[in-house]
């Protein structure tokens, strides 16, 4: 039978059940909605990859959205659009609510046993190809993916999520198989969906997903070693006297101040000074990180702590409370009304650190205090500014 | 269509989004080319007058500037508890609009538009280039217009807005384009093929079968991701659609490939839209485009913004605003043959014009 877990704090918040076969499953409420928005997320990215098989999670992700999902279409109208990360691997797609329960059957085919024959498996290996062509050309990218392999050096964080394209460009349709079946369990998934109807809606997707992946045997796999908490600083010539530049920290356990904190203090600092902080949970622990030109690294660290310092007094000041509702509660709350958007923070929300103190994500609202945000603003400059050899700067 | 100078104001419905969105927007047709280019930075200084305007009176509303191809403006926006400050929007604009910024702001807002700016120019510029000219407003580019903005002083601006907001003729509608092949140099070991064709405007009772063509075309598991991708593993990276204006649009498609792939990109696009134009296809594939493009039209409804900002780009091009709830109802009424039938009167695919 499922079990009912609704997050006690919030009984409006999302549902949340549990089946037998360990699938997750999570609904979000979203009133007068004629869409509903879902999300597979499987609990496999490239962290889980051993030496061998790097770049092998991303392959999965392309077949199985082209052989066990058929593509990915919904109905013949809806794709589903997938993506590989460190922690985890997500399939999304976006429906009117008469789909769901074809959306739901798309989904779960994830778990079908997977058996690409060798055109399949030849035609997704040259796009991979192309794929790392195009993003080993940034060199926002490769700057970004040197400060994980700085950040976590020797963990399965390092390595990039596209791989090693020797071990890509050797794999076979039984490795494939293989892989598929260690990989791909629905107790190491969860479904959330986001809906008008959702707590019907969500009691005949439990119906259905009772059925995915019946004698599917249940293997154990490795969990992915922690990264250590840290800082680096890296960066890649562009020319004109400039570099790109990467900074960033890891911290053990949540990150920076709440969801609401996070988000606030991301578009002020955005809106005030132009630089994105960006954020990754690695299961245990949270990575943060900025990226952008400067004349070397220290004056890249540099000019991200003052400009941290500088927003943080902006919004401590007379016209604090204005700024942070202008510039960051107005677009966040916008922003927050996309569908996919909520499916995507109620799927981030489960991964709460301690399992018996699941809540749901919070919201920005007009309480939202400057308090709170400029905690989260002056927390983060005091991780980049670690990143510099002879400490905080200032 | 409405008159040039003539402000246009779209409120959102009251209640319906958790951010209340107002847009005021001036049309750009018939303005000199001078003030078409400073049209941003004019937006960017309104939004700024704006706000301040709003913070006088004590209610912090959000303000940004919105330009498209035909129009110049901003939109507020206000959060839960403030939503009824934006009917003032028209007093505030009114007050600032003729000589939106000081000497001593000038600096400030333009290095805050440069800095938002993106650094280099995208891909579809270089198709409008091609398409429309250097004479027709819907052929500025990026490049022309950083280089316009950055010569600009306070006066500029000043002269701009007045221009805006003056009564003046009309401008001509552009030239009917035809599909041209735009060659950008390749980058970094990766090129692309680009083309360019032309496309129908707002108005157009041919808008709805051009889109579900263009949908055809692009996304995952479209025309031409199956025939490039699919079948001959030409490209990962894949742009297919339309966009129509008050008085013209264009279609272009993007296919980024190895720099010696180029040609033969072209020649399997070349083979697609020719089977684009046949009919050669699934009716499944056009049933799944229609589905798409109504998903999207839902989910862009959701946001007050954005059904503001569309509100007045259908106000100035003189269509029925109501045609943007009635959007699922004629793109599900698409036939293949309605598909087949616009391909070949507009995207032509058999005959481009020739290298650019």
């Amino acid at each position: 039978m499922p079990v009912l877990t609704t997050g006690p704090r919030d009984p409006t918040g999302p549902r949340h059940l549990t089946l037998d076969n360990g699938l997750h499953l999570v609904g979000v409420r979203r009133p007068g909605s004629p869409l509903a928005a879902l999300r597979l997320r499987i609990d496999i990215g490239s962290a889980d990859e051993a030496p061998g098989e790097h770049g092998l999670a991303h392959v999965l992700e392309h077949l199985v959205v082209r052989c066990s999902m058929g593509g990915g279409r919904v109905a013949d109208g809806a794709l589903v659009e997938a993506a590989t990360g460190r922690p985890h691997t997500s399939y999304d797609v976006l429906v009117r609510t008469g789909d769901i329960a074809t959306a739901g059957d798309v989904l779960g085919a994830a778990f079908r046993q997977l058996k690409p024959d060798t055109r399949d498996l030849a035609d997704e290996l040259a796009a991979i190809r192309r794929e790392r062509a195009q993003r080993t050309a940034d060199v926002r990218w490769r700057v970004q993916e040197a400060m994980f392999a700085a950040l976590c050096p020797d963990t399965p964080y390092a390595h990039p999520v596209l791989g090693d394209p020797r071990t890509v460009d050797a794999l076979t349709d039984e490795a494939v198989h293989r892989l598929h079946s260690r990989w791909y369990h629905p107790s190491r998934a969860t479904l959330v969906i986001g809906s008008d109807r959702v707590d019907e809606e969500l009691a005949a997707l439990a119906e259905r997903a009772r059925l995915w992946a019946p004698g599917h045997p249940r293997t154990e796999t490795r969990a992915a070693a922690p990264p250590p908490g840290g800082h680096a600083v890296v960066s890649e010539a562009v020319g004109a006297g400039r570099r790109a530049v990467a900074v960033g920290f890891t911290e053990p356990g949540a990150p920076c101040g709440t969801d609401a904190g996070f988000a606030l203090a991301r578009r002020s600092v955005r809106a005030a000074r132009g630089i994105d902080v960006l954020r990754l949970r690695l299961r245990s622990h949270t990575c943060t990180w900025v990226m952008l030109a400067a004349t070397d690294e220290t004056a890249a660290v540099r000019s991200v702590a003052a400009a941290l310092r500088a927003v943080r007094e902006l919004l401590l000041g007379p016209d604090g409370a204005a700024l942070l509702r202008t510039e960051a509660l107005i677009p966040e709350l916008r922003a927050a009304e996309d569908i996919q958007r909520s499916v995507a923070d109620a799927t981030d929300a489960t991964d709460a650190f301690d399992a018996s103190d699941r809540i749901p994500a919070s919201r920005p609202t007009t309480a939202t205090g400057v308090g709170e945000v400029a905690d989260v603003i002056a927390r983060w400059r005091q991780g980049f500014a670690a990143a510099l050899p002879e400490g905080p700067a200032t | 269509m409405t008159a040039p100078g003539a402000p246009v104001l779209a409120n959102s419905v009251p209640g319906e989004h958790a951010v209340a969105a107002a847009t005021l927007a001036v049309p750009l047709t018939g303005a000199d080319r001078a003030s078409v280019l400073a049209a941003p930075l004019v937006a960017a200084a309104w939004a700024c007058a704006v706000a301040a305007e709003a913070r006088r009176g004590g209610t912090p509303v959000r303000t940004e500037p919105v330009v498209t191809a035909d129009y110049a403006g901003i939109t507020a926006e206000a959060a839960p508890g403030d939503h009824d400050a934006l009917r003032r929007l028209a007093d505030w604009f009114a007050a600032v609009a003729e000589h939106p910024l000081e000497e001593w702001e000038f600096g400030t807002v333009r290095r805050s538009f440069l800095s938002r700016t993106p650094s280099s120019a995208r891909w579809s510029d270089a198709v409008r280039r091609a398409l429309f000219g250097d004479r027709h407003r819907y052929g500025v580019g990026h490049d022309e217009r950083v280089a316009h903005v950055t010569g600009c002083g306070p006066a500029d601006v000043t002269a701009a807005a007045r221009e805006l907001l003056a009564a003046r003729p009309a401008g001509p509608a552009p030239l009917v384009p035809r599909t041209v092949r735009v060659r950008l140099p390749a980058e970094g070991g990766a090129a692309c093929h680009l083309l360019g064709t032309p496309g129908v405007s707002l108005g157009s009772d041919d808008k709805y079968a051009l889109h579900v063509a263009w949908a055809l075309l692009g996304g995952r598991d479209g025309m031409l991701d199956r025939r490039l991708r699919g079948e001959h593993a030409l490209t990962y990276s894949l742009a297919a659609f339309s966009r129509e204006f008050a008085d013209g649009g264009y279609g272009a498609c993007f296919a980024a490939c190895a720099p010696g792939a180029r040609d033969e990109v072209a020649e399997r696009t070349g083979e697609v839209l020719r089977a684009l134009e046949r009919g050669s296809f699934p009716r499944s594939l056009v049933d799944s485009a229609k589905e798409r493009l109504i998903i999207a039209n839902h989910r862009s409804l959701r946001n007050g913004r954005s059904v503001t900002e569309r509100l007045c780009g259908y106000e100035i091009a003189g269509t029925d605003p109501g045609g943007i709830t009635q959007y699922a109802r004629h793109v599900g009424g698409v036939t293949p043959e309605q598909v087949a039938d616009v391909a070949r009167r507009h995207i032509g695919g058999d005959q481009p014009g020739g290298d650019l």
